[in-house]
């Protein structure tokens, strides 16, 4: 991996870095993607599936509505820990 | 007396509690007292609760008093790794990122144990956000192996192993996504279950790779380790992926045990020491009347490989949540004119350490266009002939037994300076998590003077296998 992709995934992962850590990070994730791509070896035609379920597990639906009442604490606790709220909103910095 | 409180089962100290031999709250007091005194130089946990545990301990006591039934679990003490929701206690996952985080509500198992009256004592350290295999990756400190206090106690529930270890509390609970719980249950001489995927809920648990984690037990004796997990499995609407086991009254006999060695797990890299102890080990159960029959693995090859791709790619999607907006770690109010995305890059950039860093490029890499199919998709279909090898080899055997690790504990800071040597670690427990199928730790004897452990792994929810054998590794004089 060279400089200029590390760069371009720093970015997709919304990630910065200082020049000696993106030569590291090179140097490190080289070793383990060159590691990683012996997989090409493993025969696997023969599998059509390209997720694996390990479970069975099936759709899980309920009722949009219950127990709405009971969570009102809970969602005032979780919004409690953001930065910036207003009116039950959090609040965040202008995008543009 | 006081001393011999921190050496009692969950089932002594139930009959202790019932037939009044001591109170719940002298117990809770022998412990804290015992964490007081050795906490400073193990580091096992990042934060205590002394004052929940003893007001759950008067709980239990004036329920007795008053000639109510209290549960098997109630007023047994037990550790949490900070990476599982209690209501009301910091959870920072060791991570700088959610360094003062309150959770505002209790994970599924915590509910189940609150339920029972078990003494939450206080949240174990662990590598930041479960990523690694030594405890050296928390962004605060650095947990000491009892057996050998110059080594780490593995990773990543290694501030929970070490807790069980050193009678800080009886029973504790992990996180296992690749080996974090049987690992450092192995490195510190204790016992440690990966449950089959699915059975525990994982609501309330810091999702790392939700295809993989699976919260478990760690106890210092295999029927501990079964009442706890008795104690947290079982349905949960929250966690889409939670199934109900279908085997009922499961029983399982040492007597006429297939028990299955793979040899893909005794070739080169393993100890000699390790090898011989576990070796010793399937010995003594096939002198029970297990037989022991060679099977093949064939995939096991290219088991890192595939977790270290599979495990990236879903931590990087994962870890996207800690963006400084919602909670934690944020630069949200340092300079009025910053734009939004300056509060992503500086918040994650600074919140989080190295190696979470490190997987979060590593799995976008993975996911981005271009090499997507090469590898995130490859690795699937790997995953489906790893699943695969265990299904063949389960037609024809109970249980599997291998190392839980290829050498015994490490000293500190020796596989920091090559992250591969450290993946390379988990080379026997990451099968277990691509199938999904439960395997167990259970000490069995030393190499070197350091704890070996004997891994067991079972068909899919067929845990009562290895309690079943487990047991009798235990009776073992190894």
């Amino acid at each position: 991996m060279d400089i200029q992709t590390i760069k371009h995934i720093a970015k997709l992962s919304y990630l910065e870095f200082t020049d000696e850590e993106m030569e590291r990070f090179a140097k490190e994730l080289s070793a383990i993607v060159d590691y990683v791509s012996d997989l090409e070896k493993a025969p696997t035609d023969d599998v059509s599936v390209s997720v694996s379920p390990h479970t069975s597990l099936s759709n899980a639906f309920r009722n949009d509505s219950d127990s709405l009442k009971e969570n009102l604490d809970e969602a005032a606790a979780l919004l409690e820990a953001a930065p910036e709220r207003e009116g039950g909103y959090v609040k965040v910095k202008a995008i543009l | 007396m006081s001393d011999s409180l921190l050496n009692l089962s969950i089932n002594e100290i139930h009959s202790g509690l019932t037939g009044k031999k001591f109170s719940a709250q002298e117990l809770a007091r022998a412990f804290i007292a015992h964490i007081k005194k050795t906490d400073d130089d193990i580091k096992a946990f990042l934060s205590y609760d002394f004052d929940g545990a003893l007001a759950q301990a008067k709980e239990i006591d004036e329920k007795i008093a008053l000639g109510e039934e209290i549960s098997q679990l109630a007023g047994v003490p037990c550790a949490v790794k900070d990476n599982i929701l209690v209501k009301g206690l910091k959870a920072t996952a060791a991570s700088k990122i959610l360094e003062d985080y309150v959770a505002p509500y209790d994970a599924f198992v915590i509910e189940k144990l609150k339920a029972r009256g078990a003494l939450l004592v206080g949240k174990t350290n662990m590598d930041e956000f479960a990523m690694g295999s030594s405890t050296e990756n928390s962004a605060f400190q650095k947990t000491k192996n009892p057996a050998d206090t110059t080594r780490v106690p593995g990773g990543s529930s290694g501030g929970s192993a070490a807790a069980v270890a050193s009678r800080q509390a009886t029973v504790a609970l992990g996180s296992d996504t690749g080996g974090s719980i049987r690992q450092p249950a192995s490195f510190c001489g204790v016992v440690g279950l990966k449950p089959t995927y699915g059975t525990v809920s994982r609501s309330g648990v810091m999702a790392m790779a939700s295809s993989l984690d699976q919260i478990g037990p760690f106890a210092r004796t295999v029927e501990d380790a079964e009442i706890l997990f008795d104690a947290i499995k079982g349905k949960d609407r929250k966690d889409a992926t939670n199934v109900e086991t279908k085997i009922r009254n499961p029983k399982s006999e040492i007597r006429n045990m297939r028990i299955g060695i793979s040899k893909e797990y005794f070739g080169e890299g393993i100890d000699a020491g390790v090898k011989a102890a576990v070796e010793k080990a399937i010995a003594g159960l096939e002198a029970k009347g297990a037989q022991i029959k060679e099977i093949s693995l064939p995939h096991t090859k290219y088991a890192i490989a595939t977790y270290y791709i599979i495990m990236p790619a879903e931590v990087s999607s994962n870890l996207a949540r800690y963006d400084g907006i919602k909670y934690g770690y944020s630069t949200h109010h340092r300079s009025a004119h910053d734009p939004l995305d300056s509060v992503y890059f500086k918040s994650r950039s600074e919140g989080f350490g190295r190696e979470a860093k490190r997987r979060i490029m590593l799995g976008t890499y993975v996911l981005s266009a271009g090499y997507y199919d090469a590898y995130y998709k490859k690795a699937q279909k790997v995953r489906v002939k790893i699943k695969e090898d265990f299904e063949k080899a389960f037609e024809e055997v109970d249980v599997i037994a291998t190392a839980t690790c290829p050498s015994a504990a490490f000293k500190f800071g020796e596989k920091t300076k090559n992250p591969l040597s450290m993946y390379l670690e988990d080379i026997f427990t990451v099968p277990v998590n691509l199938a999904g199928v439960p395997a167990i730790s259970v000490p069995c004897g030393t190499a070197g003077g350091l704890p070996v452990g004997l891994q067991l792994i079972a068909p899919w929810f067929r845990e009562d296998a290895l309690f079943t054998a487990g047991k009798e590794v235990e009776k073992q004089d190894l």
